[in-house]
């Protein structure tokens, strides 16, 4: 049973070329009418949520997923086309709506609960409850204004979940609060997904998708890319759909580049030159995001400027915290290397074992001996997305048996 | 949820200074005291009962004056929630003015303190009085819609507003006794339901009398249709309001 049922939907916004918000100059300018354009933010959507799903919406920045939020919740009317939402909603777009600074934590809880629908009765009933999950018994008498940006945030959110709304519409409020205070967060969202509750969840956090969603909606520049099972859907993020930004991401890289060069311990006295490193995705295609378990191919490009005795080129993987992971070079494998005048090598694996984080990595160039021809330190950077809902950081692949 | 928005608001508006409520009664009782020294002791009108006629005015314009600026300020002021959340957004005109109406309802009961102190004696026609707060509140409340819309459109609304509203002080027998206005205006000044309400006010308080049928259904036609056209206006403007703010 669909519970949310969009249908064609088109959102367009005005953009005029000099803005005129008042009487007075629109009555001076009564015979130079306002030149404006159009930017569509929702192109012909469509897509409905079952009752009971925990909804996912991804995007890139700017791709609509926020207006498409507002529009669920009833704030932006369509331009054309047709949301349907049977039942009420508690949209978590911002939280705290209505919070007023001047008031106290006591009264803020009211004021806001009341705006999200709950009555003074349910408040009452839920006013412990609330308090005691924002943690912030001893400060409910205080004015808001003295409340840490936290502790807010940690109220908005108690007051929000209470709600008892039919549909949960949730934007990035992962990324508030503490470590301790996300992690309530989430096992609360566990509770509401076994409750059966209806949740529309946009974030840019894919291992949260892939950990919580039970359809995942893909948009891109207001139109729908894809839309089915979490793995299906951010595959299609991740890899498809990146020629356009192609251009884009190599300048970035370029940058990218110089600041390594800047900013990393780089030693060497370039007799052979590292160039260039790529990252190549299992289409063979520049990515800095895999999928763990997939086939990755690091590309080294070199440019030889002195003759060498002997060379030998390595890699070696680290996480973001520091934690050396992994080291091999080319000596280790009892591998040669025929050094033309530039050219490049690869480190090539069929399966990326590792689970969600940043990793770094450092390349280098160096004789046999270890002197550094080109040792760029942590200079490189890649993500990597989980498939499972495994944790840790090395995939393992422990089968459950019993 | 109305309830509550109007209450905060009004806790809001006088929470900040040290008189706290007693702004909101002192406010017109000021101005009360201003107004009568210029115009009875000093040009020595001769109106009888001058004191309350003037109080009684002054309560009743300064429930238009502020419930209009209020609920025409209402939607740009709380345009964070507006683009947060959705709620039907008259509930946010209705609360602002309903705040002002609040503040009448002090203030006329302030009046009857002055009143008991007078040596006029009660009248049966004074039950009737609420009718005509209702009344005002109408046309408060449709006059809002109207502006609140309009004023997230064009931002120097509010500073038009005030203009016609200092002038509005002068073109209502507020402090100066109908009787001295001759009687071919009456009808213009009539045409303004600020008059109506304000005079029926004071004669079903003070006379003892019941204010002419033909009148009270004038005005309450005049006032209905500010009404229905503030509304029409609100539900049409209102729709895209999130986007412009």
């Amino acid at each position: 049973m669909p519970i949310i049922e969009v249908k064609n939907l088109y959102k367009e916004f005005i953009i005029p070329h000099e803005r005129r918000d008042s009487v007075r100059e629109n009555f001076v300018n009564l015979f130079r009418p306002n030149t404006y354009e159009t930017f569509n933010a929702i192109e012909d959507l469509s897509f409905s949520v079952n009752e009971g799903e925990f909804f996912g919406i991804i995007g890139r920045n700017g791709s609509g997923k926020s207006t498409l939020l507002k529009m669920l919740a009833g704030i932006y009317s369509p331009t054309k086309g047709k949301v349907e939402v049977k039942g009420s909603v508690a949209p978590f777009l911002e939280l705290g709506v209505g919070f007023n600074n001047e008031l106290s934590g006591r009264e803020n809880v009211f004021l806001n609960g009341t705006i999200l629908g709950l009555t003074q009765k349910q408040l009452e009933q839920k006013y412990d409850e609330i308090v005691k999950f924002a943690e912030l018994e001893r400060f409910m008498d205080q004015k808001l204004k003295n409340y840490s940006s936290g502790m807010q945030v940690r109220l908005a959110f108690s007051v929000a979940i209470q709600a008892g709304a039919d549909v949960f519409l949730l934007d990035e409020v992962l990324a508030v609060g503490d470590a301790e205070f996300s992690r309530k967060c989430m096992e609360k969202f566990r509770e509401l997904k076994a409750k059966k509750q209806t949740i529309v969840f946009v974030t840019h956090d894919l291992s949260a998708v892939r950990q919580f969603c039970d359809r995942v909606l893909y948009v891109k520049g207001g139109k729908v890319m894809a839309i089915g099972t979490p793995s299906d859907v951010i595959d299609k993020y991740i890899y498809e759909d990146r020629e356009e930004e192609y251009k884009a991401e190599e300048v970035k890289q370029e940058v990218a580049k110089q600041e390594v060069t800047a900013s990393t311990v780089h030693s060497g006295d370039k007799e052979v030159e590292i160039t260039k490193v790529e990252y190549l995705d299992r289409h063979g295609k520049n990515n800095e995001k895999f999928i763990s378990g997939d086939p990755i191919t690091f590309r080294i490009h070199y440019k030889k400027n002195k003759n060498v005795a002997s060379v030998v080129c390595g890699i070696a993987i680290y996480k973001d915290d520091g934690t050396h992971i992994y080291g091999t070079n080319s000596f280790l494998q009892e591998k040669k290397i025929d050094l033309k005048k530039s050219g490049y090598v690869d480190f090539k694996t069929d399966s990326l074992n590792l689970l969600s984080g940043s990793y770094a990595m450092t390349v280098a160039f160096h004789s046999r001996e270890g002197q550094a021809y080109d040792w760029k330190d942590k200079g490189f950077y890649f993500t990597v997305i989980n498939s499972t809902r495994d944790d840790g950081f090395a995939k393992l692949d422990f089968k459950f048996d019993s | 949820m109305l309830w509550v928005i109007a209450k905060t608001d009004f806790k809001m508006r006088y929470n900040g200074s040290v008189f706290g409520y007693i702004w909101a009664l002192l406010k017109p009782l000021l101005m009360f005291l201003v107004l009568y020294i210029v115009f009875s002791v000093l040009m020595k009108w001769d109106v009888p009962n001058f004191q309350l006629y003037l109080l009684l005015g002054i309560i009743i314009w300064n429930f238009f004056a502020e419930g209009t600026m209020a609920g025409l300020s209402s939607l740009l002021g709380k345009g964070e929630m507006i683009k947060k959340i959705y709620f039907p957004r008259i509930l946010i005109v209705v609360a602002s003015t309903l705040t002002a109406f609040m503040t009448l309802c002090l203030n006329i009961l302030i009046f009857f303190v002055f009143y008991g102190f007078s040596d006029l004696s009660f009248h049966f026609t004074m039950l009737l009085v609420p009718l005509y707060l209702i009344f005002s509140y109408i046309f408060v409340l449709g006059l809002s819609l109207f502006l609140s819309v309009l004023q997230v459109r064009y931002r120097d609304i509010v500073q038009i507003w005030e203009v016609l509203l200092q002038a509005g002080f002068f073109l209502t027998p507020i402090i100066y006794p109908i009787t001295l206005v001759p009687e071919k205006y009456l009808f213009y000044l009539f045409l303004n339901p600020v008059t109506g309400l304000i005079q029926y006010s004071r004669v079903l308080m003070m006379d003892g009398t019941l204010p002419s049928l033909y009148g009270s259904v004038y005005l309450l036609t005049g006032i209905l249709l500010i009404f229905a056209i503030g509304l029409l206006v609100f539900s049409k403007l209102s729709r895209n309001i999130a986007e412009k703010l």
